[in-house]
């Protein structure tokens, strides 16, 4: 059974903005009120282990795609 | 079309609005009707994604341009998977945990009202437009190959879209998408078996694809650098990047698809899915086109693919003259090609068959001149192979992958163009006290307005002409702005309301001077438009806006 990690505002991608409002600008419309922080669950992938290994290896999979697409390209040019 | 393609293609229609009603029954919430209840596995996502993003307009464009221009389009693709990566680690969870229906909506939460107010009619004049345009392009072709008029062709396509998409919801939008991807894939495997099962016997398919290459349909790849041209590895990779970061990153018609999301790893694979499937979906459509122009070596094509207008030009004083070089032309090529393939490749043989497909291109085009000095017929390239060559029965189930290309693009439009209506418009600034039941009529409403409105919008279309372009061009004038509204929201944590809403409107400004003042690649005007963004709403935030402790 894989183990469920809780993942909040905090998280993984804390380096990110994750939306506390900004309510005091000056030429802002009325702002609604705050809603309540929503927990939501971050799960591993089904796969690689974590999502960094998922997106390498995506981005490997681009570059073998257009490696080959190229050989095609030289393959049959006139 | 046969009596049995109608009854395929009016058996897959009627299916698909069923199939749809009966997947969307549930959607008695708002959230249900616009979230499906946050209930969505990665593959239907995924495949919905990739649905609304394949207009009909991509299969039957596409085959064409491969036919006439080669395969070089793949490359327009090439900066999807980076930018799906990106989105995954950002857009992703961070649109998740802020709980938001809408993109914009997070905009309010992380800027302020009027920066979400702004981005919303920004996205609702450039979605607009495209939805009547999604029903429009099609039809015209469709109407030509069926022999309808075009405006009872949009009428059908756009009754039905709204049948489920207004009952059924986001649910019953996805779970159609699901079955209209899966007909389309099994169309496009078809046609590419047909195209190559109709070459002469004694043509392999090793040989077909040697022809293809030899006339320089195989050019799937060009490393040469040109910001003037359109399709290169760098203006796929980097403007490629940017532009499927702004559709897929900040167009609520791709972001309510992955916010249906069980979880924050099922949006994520759904994006992954499409990262990984595009690209090879691409070159198989482009790959078809390819094909079929191999096919049209041996087959002799009409001297124009649309048939309406060759009937005009038959009467034509002149017609006669460009028929005979044509008929001269393609037995001209026929012949070089025979002998390229029996010299194996021989120089001499190859430069005769490229002289002599340059002679049949050159009078292909003296046929266009006599309709019109910028008429070209690429779109209807595909379609005279499918309704000429194909078999009774893969006919009609091709037209009905056209027609499901075309509805599973507008109701993702809809639907999303009636949740930013609802969700950003009506209820942050009309009524916001109402009840949840109330909101979900207004939601059903509102995709009952916008579906009407696409069908009016392509009533009009002939009528403008020109104006098919324009709106091609309106969506690339938009996005920049909106990316970079989104990275100033996600990267810089400094920068304040002010600064957004200055930075939208000088990125937006400077998109339109690019567009007017210079001649780079539309690609590239979406990287323009988000560094200026950035870089105006950076100042304009360090000058202007007070910031938060």
């Amino acid at each position: 059974m894989q183990v469920r990690r809780l993942s909040t505002a905090k998280g993984r991608a804390s380096h990110l903005w994750q939306g506390s409002p900004a309510a005091c600008y000056s030429w802002s419309l009325p702002t609604p009120p705050e809603q309540p922080h929503k927990v939501v669950i971050d799960e591993p992938p089904p796969f690689l282990g974590a999502w960094r290994n998922v997106y390498i290896f995506v981005l490997c999979y681009l570059f073998v795609v257009i490696l080959g697409f190229y050989l095609f390209s030289r393959a049959y040019a006139p | 079309m046969r009596p049995l393609d109608w009854i395929v293609m009016f058996g897959w229609l009627a299916f698909i609005v069923s199939y749809g009603l009966y997947r969307g029954r549930g959607s008695t919430t708002v959230n249900k009707y616009l979230l499906a209840g946050k209930t969505m596995p990665w593959y239907a996502m995924g495949l919905s994604i990739m649905a609304t993003q394949a207009s009909a307009i991509t299969f039957i464009s596409t085959t064409g341009q491969s036919y006439t221009d080669g395969m070089r389009f793949v490359q327009f693709y090439f900066g999807l998977p980076v930018a799906m990566v990106i989105l995954c680690a950002t857009a992703v969870p961070i649109f998740h945990r802020a709980n938001v229906y809408t993109a914009y909506e997070y905009l309010e939460k992380r800027f302020d009202a009027k920066t979400r107010a702004l981005v919303s009619a920004i996205f609702l004049i450039q979605r607009g437009l495209a939805a009547g345009l999604s029903l429009y392009a099609p039809a015209v072709v469709l109407s030509v190959i069926l022999g309808w008029p075009d405006r009872l062709t949009t009428i059908l396509m756009g009754a039905l879209v709204v049948t489920y998409t207004s009952i059924g919801g986001i649910k019953a939008v996805t779970w159609a998408d699901v079955q209209q991807m899966m007909l389309i894939l099994c169309g496009l495997i078809i046609a590419l078996v047909m195209a190559i099962h109709l070459l002469p016997p004694h043509i392999s398919f090793s040989n077909a694809v040697s022809l293809a290459g030899a006339a320089g349909r195989l050019n799937a790849v060009n490393l040469h650098f040109d910001l003037n041209d359109r399709y290169n590895v760098w203006s796929g990779l980097i403007g490629g990047m940017f532009l499927a970061l702004a559709y897929f990153g900040c167009d609520q018609s791709q972001v309510q698809r992955y916010l249906t999301g069980k979880s924050i790893a099922q949006s994520r694979l759904s994006l992954i899915f499409n990262a990984m499937a595009k690209i090879p979906m691409q070159f198989f459509i482009l790959f078809i086109g390819a094909m079929v122009f191999v096919f049209f070596i041996f087959a002799q094509p009409p001297v124009l693919f649309q048939p309406v207008e060759l009937r005009h030009i038959q009467s034509d004083p002149n017609f006669r003259a460009v028929e005979k070089r044509y008929e001269q032309a393609f037995a001209g090529r026929k012949d070089a090609a025979e002998k390229y393939l029996a010299s194996q490749g021989a120089p001499q043989a190859l430069s005769n068959y490229r002289d002599a497909q340059r002679e049949l291109e050159s009078a292909h085009a003296a046929g266009e001149q006599l309709v019109g000095k910028d008429f070209h017929d690429t779109n209807y390239i595909f379609l005279s192979f499918v309704t000429h060559y194909l078999p009774a029965g893969i006919v009609g189930l091709i037209i009905a992958v056209i027609f499901s290309a075309a509805m599973s693009s507008t109701s993702g439009e809809i639907n999303s163009l009636a949740t930013v209506t609802v969700i950003d418009i009506y209820r942050r600034h009309v009524n916001k006290q109402a009840t949840d039941r109330h909101y979900l009529m207004a939601s059903r409403f509102a995709t009952v307005f916008w579906g009407a409105y696409a069908v009016v919008f392509a009533q009009f279309g002939k009528n403008f002409g020109a104006l098919i372009e324009a709106v091609n061009i309106v969506g690339s004038l938009f996005y920049g702005g909106l990316l970079g509204v989104f990275v100033l929201a996600f990267f810089f944590k400094k920068v304040g309301a002010n600064g957004a809403f200055c930075g939208v409107i000088a990125g937006e400004a400077a998109i339109f001077a690019a567009n007017l003042f210079t001649k780079i690649s539309f690609l590239w005007y979406n990287v323009v438009g988000c560094l200026v963004v950035i870089v105006v709403g950076v100042f304009v935030s360090r000058a202007f806006d007070r910031r938060t402790a």
